[in-house]
């Protein structure tokens, strides 16, 4: 499960153990995305296949945070981008602890 | 008058390749052929293209080709002039001047003329005997490709530049479609992906009747872009950002890709809010 706490990322596992995500750029990425979604739900199980524009306009912001401005979607888009969000978030994350534990 | 940046933000470009045919041969140019052939657009054929369309916002760029050559254009501007959804674009070698100088006076039309050749060190080789497009608030632009040799001669023609430097003047970055000019550097692979999805300009070509995705692997060059059918459902997909993606050729693309961002996210929330 991932809480947000004094706008850190958390990872909680399965025992309760709290592990703060340390990556700059993910914290980033959804301090932007907060800004153009407004509230954000982590949730693995939101993700099912969207247009790839979606996932590149996350992957641009986090490469570019700059690129991110106040832009204010419909519903529908901003359901999309949540996805393709999510999609990148959790990626990230299997990707760092794949890392960590090899 | 709907204003450049106005329709920089809103609108998707879509190059209509009216003919092949140009009476100039620039050593850069990916879709030209001095061959006059297929002069008269076939209206039956760009009425149904344009009924696919209907309900997008596109800015229609008339080109080939040298679009002063086709006979018909009066005719071809109407019927995109019918649709409030569509902005009419023509980029010309500046034959257009001559042929058809009605169009520079339309504010509805977006004349954009390519006059320059390139830059030498004792000349700047024009492609038309007019002189630039000066100031103006006709929405009538200078197009001016960057060329390796505008960055090596352009201080010796400080004249001319000062003459583009306006408002009406384009700058654009010079890319590598001349097997002469050679620019290895790669746009990064996100904004090539971007790209991919929705060029700056897909091609509608009216010799072949078909969609083309990128305008920059076109006839005179090795690698050719991938082609669909037109159809409405395909560019119902294209204008939803379904119908195109990363091919192989977009992997080894070294064509300038706006660092910033392919399209701002500005443009993008428009054209997904719609």
């Amino acid at each position: 499960m991932i809480e947000i706490i004094n706008n850190r990322i958390i990872l909680i596992d399965d025992k309760a153990n709290m592990v703060e995500i340390d990556d700059e750029a993910l914290t980033e990425l959804y301090k932007n995305m907060k800004k153009i979604l407004g509230d954000i739900t982590f949730d693995e199980n939101l993700i099912k296949p969207i247009e790839p524009i979606y996932h590149y306009i996350v992957e641009k912001i986090y490469t570019l945070p700059e690129y991110a401005y106040d832009a204010s979607f419909k519903e529908q888009p901003k359901e999309k981008l949540l996805i393709a969000f999510n999609k990148f978030f959790f990626d990230k994350i299997h990707e760092n602890t794949r890392r960590n534990t090899k | 008058m709907k204003t450049l940046e106005e329709i920089q933000n809103n609108y998707l470009a879509i190059d209509f390749f009216l003919s092949m045919s140009c009476n100039k041969d620039c050593h850069y140019c990916t879709s030209y052929t001095l061959e006059m052939r297929n002069l008269t657009v076939d209206i039956d054929f760009l009425k149904q293209t344009l009924s696919y369309f209907k309900n997008y916002k596109i800015r229609v760029n008339l080109l080939g080709g040298e679009p002063g050559l086709i006979k018909n254009l009066r005719e071809v501007i109407l019927e995109i002039k019918k649709n409030p959804n569509f902005v009419c674009s023509v980029l010309s070698n500046s034959f257009v001047r001559r042929k058809y100088p009605e169009i520079l006076k339309d504010k509805d039309i977006l004349y954009v003329e390519h006059n320059i050749l390139d830059w030498y060190e004792d000349e700047v080789k024009k492609l038309g005997h007019f002189s630039y497009v000066p100031e103006n608030d006709y929405n009538n632009y200078n197009v001016v490709v960057k060329t390796p040799n505008y960055f090596k001669y352009k201080d010796k023609h400080l004249d001319v530049v000062e003459k583009l430097n306006h408002k009406n003047t384009m700058w654009k970055e010079f890319n590598g479609r001349s097997p002469e000019f050679t620019d290895v550097i790669q746009a990064d692979e996100i904004d090539r992906k971007m790209c991919a999805s929705f060029p700056m300009v897909p091609v509608i070509d009216f010799e072949k009747q078909h969609i083309v995705h990128c305008s920059k692997k076109f006839a005179n060059n090795a690698i050719l872009s991938k082609n669909f059918e037109l159809t409405q459902e395909n560019i119902d997909k294209m204008m939803n950002f379904r119908l195109f993606k990363y091919e192989n050729y977009c992997k080894t693309c070294t064509e300038y890709v706006q660092p910033k961002g392919h399209f701002p996210l500005k443009k993008y929330m428009s054209l997904l809010n719609e």
